[in-house]
């Protein structure tokens, strides 16, 4: 129950600096994606089964606040979600950059899915805003992801 | 039907069971897609839920961090202060020059303007909103603002400020609302050069500038040219100020001349914003 209320408050502070911090964090003109790093890192923490619960649940209020076509971030986040911990395998010793790595890793399969996906739905793509999001979206969200996950991993243990 | 509930309050299930539900929610989301491809009043519904308990946050964090922002944009401009003060030391000399002039234009056009009845701009109520949040990605561009149906806003509206026109009300919940910019990929206004009168359509590109799209080959225009709002299609008003033209070309495999528009407004220092409450075509 503690981690369920947990998740909504974070999936709600979580939407609110979305739409207001994250615009003045630019990158090469890209913005951090908050949502993502939060659904990563909490998958990270607490298993499979919450990776797909809360990446679907942070995609729908994201595709109804941001989103174009309902349903797309509720997808890419529950596969980046689920994708996470199978890299996350990949590695067999417990470092602080690993989550960072794969959220490198996820970012890059986030911003293929969103791009093929919403361009096969009609969508235009800006080569010039797709080619800084390859390079530039995995790094923010890798440098943030360093900051905020043993935050959140530490409030993880307390509710385990 | 007990440990299933603990179950899932506790978030923790076998992991054969984890696939089954991955695979029910991915077809859950080819089923929202489909649903909103087709039913496109789907999203602006939920929009307005969601709003109504994201926003009160947004306007929390806004309040928070605004101070911060101006300190970091003060100190930005700081750079450049000096070679700016003597600029504008300059303009005010002529300025000061140039009011003496408009006052006395100014009073000739009171006159008039009491000789004809009120102007076209009196005629329009505004309504003063602070934006709270923005969404600004390759698919869209948009503004939370916090004025919603209880406020008498409602979908539609035109929303500009001082600068000139900022874009339209998109959707509505009843303390907030969602202003799509005129920036957005999929945003279309009618428009007109101030001084030839000729019209076409400014659309978005997604990034900071605009296209000014439906305008034949054989008119002539030029760089710095005002694009102001036609009226056309009964959303805006006529004579709103959309941008200057900064860049025209006329290429051989288009049907019209490709001219590109730098938005009248800086969208990234917006923080307030005037709906037009009672504007009917």
């Amino acid at each position: 129950m503690k981690k369920f209320f947990f998740s909504l408050f974070l999936l709600l502070i979580t939407l609110a600096i979305q739409s207001t911090i994250t615009n003045y964090i630019l990158v090469g003109g890209i913005q951090l994606n908050l949502i993502l790093v939060i659904v990563i890192s909490t998958s990270l923490i607490f298993g499979e089964f919450f990776a797909i619960i809360f990446g679907f649940f942070a995609g729908i209020c994201s595709d109804f606040l941001f989103g174009h076509i309902l349903g797309l971030f509720a997808f890419v986040n529950m596969i980046s979600a689920f994708i996470s911990l199978k890299v996350k395998r990949f590695f067999t010793q417990e470092h602080y950059i690993v989550p960072a790595i794969v959220m490198i890793i996820v970012t890059e399969i986030w911003v293929f899915l969103t791009y093929i996906i919403s361009f096969s739905l009609g969508g235009e793509v800006i080569q010039g805003n797709l080619i800084n999001k390859i390079i530039y979206q995995p790094l923010i969200n890798g440098l943030v992801m360093l900051i905020i996950h043993p935050m959140i991993k530490k409030i993880g243990s307390l509710l385990k | 039907m007990r440990e299933v509930y603990k179950k899932v309050m506790t978030l923790s299930v076998p992991r054969r069971q984890n696939k089954i539900i991955l695979g029910i929610l991915i077809v859950l989301c080819i089923v929202l897609a489909s649903f909103n491809l087709k039913y496109q009043n789907i999203l602006p519904a939920g929009k307005s839920i969601i709003l109504e308990v994201v926003s009160p946050l947004q306007k929390a964090v806004t309040f928070l961090i605004n101070p911060f922002i101006k300190s970091i944009k003060t100190i930005n401009k700081l750079s450049g202060i000096l070679e700016e003060n003597r600029i504008l030391t300059e303009k005010v000399n002529t300025l000061l020059k140039e009011n003496i002039y408009l006052k006395e234009l100014e009073r000739e056009n009171r006159e008039l303007r009491e000789l004809l009845g009120s102007s076209y701009y009196e005629k329009f109520e505004v309504k003063l909103a602070k934006v709270i949040g923005k969404n600004r990605t390759d698919w869209k561009n948009s503004f939370f603002i916090d004025k919603g149906t209880n406020h008498n806003i409602k979908i539609n509206m035109s929303v500009i400020n001082q600068s000139g026109l900022i874009g339209k009300i998109i959707t509505t919940s009843r303390n907030f609302s969602e202003v799509k910019l005129i920036t957005d990929p999929n945003s279309s206004v009618a428009a007109m050069v101030q001084d030839s009168r000729k019209t076409g359509i400014i659309q978005g590109t997604g990034g900071n500038t605009l296209k000014f799209d439906l305008v034949s080959k054989e008119v002539e225009m030029d760089t710095g040219d005002i694009i102001i709002t036609s009226g056309l299609g009964g959303i805006f008003p006529e004579g709103i100020q959309v941008g200057r033209v900064f860049d025209i070309r006329n290429l051989d495999y288009e049907l019209y001349k490709n001219i590109k528009i730098l938005p009248a407004c800086n969208f990234d220092d917006i923080e307030e914003v005037l709906i037009i409450t009672n504007f009917t075509h």
